[in-house]
């Protein structure tokens, strides 16, 4: 049965894309490490225009999200969805093909960015051209995907896939209307609208439900037991798929934009609680019973922080998309903070739960137990401590702005804040490059093993 | 088959298109959003203008050196930002731009109203080495825009400083000013042009003293009120004469002072519960405790 079912599988396709995106995540977190010494020392590679502090930052954000994330959740649904259709990646070709594009598409986007090429717009900085590429990987992308779902020998349509589905129309929706719009058309307030409206859907349109198909995936799978609740499920979705696109907004409080459109936002942001806990209350429930996978287990360990996270996440998400608390922390670290946590602390998570449960597969052995627990501590610990730092600062300075502190005082006050994250930073990255040196160690390993016998 | 295609259709792009509509293009649709005109800081209505020329050009630099990432475009009705940076943002404000460039996180303050905030000369050194005139600042130079020294600004540079000497000056349009910086700095001369030095004046700000500030400051200005034994750091002894040293000479200085208070001490920001002509009155009484010891 299990052997029937990895038949379906390239592996090393999936090998190839798992290591590669470990690689980006890699790079574009030492990349975010450098930032955060820009902080407190300000001379810190500061003459040199390619690595000026603007440019490293969109290179960080656009790394992580399009370079990591997206590398990764393409490679592990070329792991999930042959298994759960029970029928071989429609187009290889058409995988490999996308491989080199989006490699490429990211390459590009990094020197762009370099040279100080961009757009002007939150995480859409890409240049234009470029974005037509990533439209049309997409479109390789979404033949693949469709192709193999409509053409699958397993009559049942596990919720992965339903999200997976959604999110390749979401993306391609998404992407056109937040490059193109804002940047041709769009003027003012109705570009930061729109503006708002894509950039909130890049997290929960785009990353949170390929996040949520490899979760639904992968904690089943490791846990050895059939989700909770298939209802939960249908629930889950629909009701994320409802009120998600309705809350971009809210990253323009009290600004000209009609304030119609900001009560929108925040009362869907608020209602988010709902898809949350209902996703979570499935998680937790097909754990019930199995608890003691959380010390055997290195996906489940990962998927069950991750999951906490994304409670944490989408439990702050919307108190401070509340008119009273946008009052103190927009504009302060505090944000950046919650972008950390979805980012990292849930999606990166399920992603990494993904690796340890599939790189077995692919590569013939087991990830080494001491590294992936050095990997998960590391990564904790070091984000835990990012995490609080980035609050206590936010918070910080947007009391002390309302106080009417000249500005220069509320950033010497969240200085040392800025050094804790540094180090706190350094043992994200070093978590990071364990896992890739764990990969790496174990394909090596598993190869020679191969060649003895 | 048929599963898959309700997903796609309804999930994928029934409810995203459906969002899209509402809180897209709807609003778009709003004349109000599509004004070009905005309320001076005379209350009434300009029209503001699109950008030409060298500031037209400034702003493309604006955005290729990534200004946008630390520096928001957007002052909210809220949390005191409208003492802080000035004038609340107007939709209107906004409708030339493209790209809009509200921007989402603070690094360095909002440059909604820099126009005429600093001189062009101030600009360039900022530009060139933003510690030679903001001490401490964390702000990146951008040495690659100026050919070796502040004194000598490329293309570009020159462009970028005229883009930002246009920011926030729509609102000062027909109000006879030509930014908002100005228009307040003669909001506070205005001020001070009328409460002139008296001893009528001085008794009136005895009163407002002994009210407010007696408490920690002490009824002869020592800096040895009631509380003072409690505070950290101490409040300043008017006697000596050594404050106004350390805060500026002028009365302007010492009035903002009082205004603004004193960051991270018990000083608060008088402004906001005496009035300018009720701060001119006490900075004249506290001067007078410096002036009997010098008698």
């Amino acid at each position: 049965m299990e052997e029937s079912l990895d038949s379906y599988i390239d592996k090393g396709l999936v090998k190839t894309y798992l290591f590669t995106a470990v690689i980006w995540l890699c790079i574009a977190t030492t990349v975010g490490f450098l930032l955060s010494i820009k902080f407190w020392w300000p001379a810190f590679l500061n003459n040199i225009p390619y690595l000026a502090f603007p440019r490293l930052q969109m290179v960080h954000v656009n790394g992580v999200a399009f370079a990591w994330l997206f590398t990764a959740f393409f490679g592990v649904s070329y792991y999930y969805v042959p298994r759960l259709t029970r029928q071989k990646l429609f187009w290889v070709k058409g995988a490999w093909l996308l491989y080199f594009l989006w490699n490429f598409i990211v390459m590009a986007a990094v020197i762009e960015l370099l040279l100080g090429d961009n757009k002007g717009l939150p995480y859409a900085e890409i240049p234009i051209w470029i974005n037509y590429i990533v439209v049309a990987a997409v479109v390789i992308y979404a033949i693949n995907m469709f192709g193999t779902i409509f053409t699958r020998q397993e009559n049942q349509l596990y919720v992965s896939l339903w999200y997976l589905m959604a999110a390749v129309v979401w993306s391609a929706l998404n992407y056109i209307i937040g490059n193109w719009i804002p940047y041709y058309w769009a003027t003012g307030t109705e570009g930061a609208m729109l503006n708002g409206f894509y950039f909130h859907n890049v997290v929960g349109m785009m990353v949170t439900p390929l996040g949520l198909a490899i979760a639904y995936y992968v904690l089943p799978v490791a846990a050895d037991k059939p989700i909770y609740s298939h209802k939960l499920s249908i629930i889950g979705f629909f009701t994320l798929a409802f009120i998600y696109p309705f809350t971009g907004a809210h990253h323009y409080i009290y600004s000209p934009i009609p304030r119609w459109v900001q009560t929108i936002a925040i009362v869907c942001s608020v209602l988010l609680i709902i898809p949350v806990w209902v996703v979570m209350t499935n998680f937790f429930g097909t754990m019930k019973g199995k608890w003691t996978k959380l010390t055997e287990s290195m996906p489940v360990k990962f998927i069950i922080l991750g999951s906490v996270f994304y409670l944490l996440t989408c439990f702050q998400g919307p108190l401070q998309s509340l008119r009273s608390m946008q009052r103190v922390i927009h504009f302060t670290d505090w944000v950046v903070g919650h972008a950390h946590m979805a980012l990292y602390g849930a999606f990166s998570l399920f992603i990494f739960a993904a690796i340890y449960l599939v790189w077995p597969v692919v590569s013939g052995k087991e990830l080494d137990k001491i590294l992936g627990s050095w990997h998960f501590w590391l990564g904790f610990v070091g984000f835990s401590i990012m995490a609080m730092v980035l609050w206590a600062a936010g918070l910080i300075q947007g009391v002390l702005w309302i106080a009417q502190v000249p500005f220069l005082n509320t950033v010497w006050d969240i200085q040392p804040y800025w050094v804790i994250r540094t180090f706190a930073g350094a043992m994200m990255v070093s978590s990071f490059f364990v896992l890739l040196y764990n990969m790496w160690k174990t394909n090596k390993e598993s190869a020679q093993s191969a060649q003895a016998d | 088959m048929k599963r898959s295609g309700n997903v796609i259709l309804i999930a994928g792009f029934g409810f995203f298109l459906l969002a899209f509509v509402i809180i897209g293009i709807i609003p778009w649709l709003q004349p109000k959003q599509q004004t070009h005109t905005i309320i001076n800081l005379k209350g009434k209505p300009e029209p503001v203008h699109e950008l030409t020329g060298l500031a037209a050009k400034g702003r493309l630099v604006y955005i290729h050196e990534g200004c946008w990432v630390c520096h928001t475009q957007f002052v909210r009705p809220v949390s005191g930002e409208k003492q802080y940076y000035g004038p609340v943002a107007e939709a209107g404000t906004y409708n030339y731009q493209l790209p809009m460039l509200m921007g989402k996180r603070r690094i360095g303050p909002d440059l909604s109203d820099e126009g005429g905030k600093h001189t062009n000369d101030w600009q360039y050194a900022h530009l060139y080495d933003p510690t030679s005139v903001s001490p401490g600042t964390i702000m990146q130079p951008f040495p690659w825009l100026f050919h070796g020294s502040a004194a000598k600004p490329t293309k570009r540079a020159v462009e970028l400083v005229a883009y930002l000497q246009t920011l926030g000056t729509d609102v000062a349009e027909g109000t006879g000013y030509k930014s908002y910086w100005q228009y307040r700095a003669a909001q506070v001369s205005a001020v001070s042009a009328v409460v002139k030095n008296s001893p009528q004046v001085v008794k009136e700000g005895m009163k407002i003293f002994n009210a407010n500030c007696q408490a920690c400051h002490g009824i002869k200005g020592g800096g040895n009120g009631p509380a003072a034994a409690s505070l950290k750091p101490k409040p300043w002894d008017f006697t000596s004469g050594k404050w106004i040293k350390k805060y500026g000479s002028t009365d302007k200085d010492i009035y903002t002072r009082i205004a603004q208070g004193v960051p991270h001490t018990a000083m608060p920001e008088w402004a906001t519960t005496l009035k300018p002509n009720q701060i001119w009155e006490v900075l004249y009484y506290i001067k007078t405790f410096s002036q009997k010891k010098v008698a």
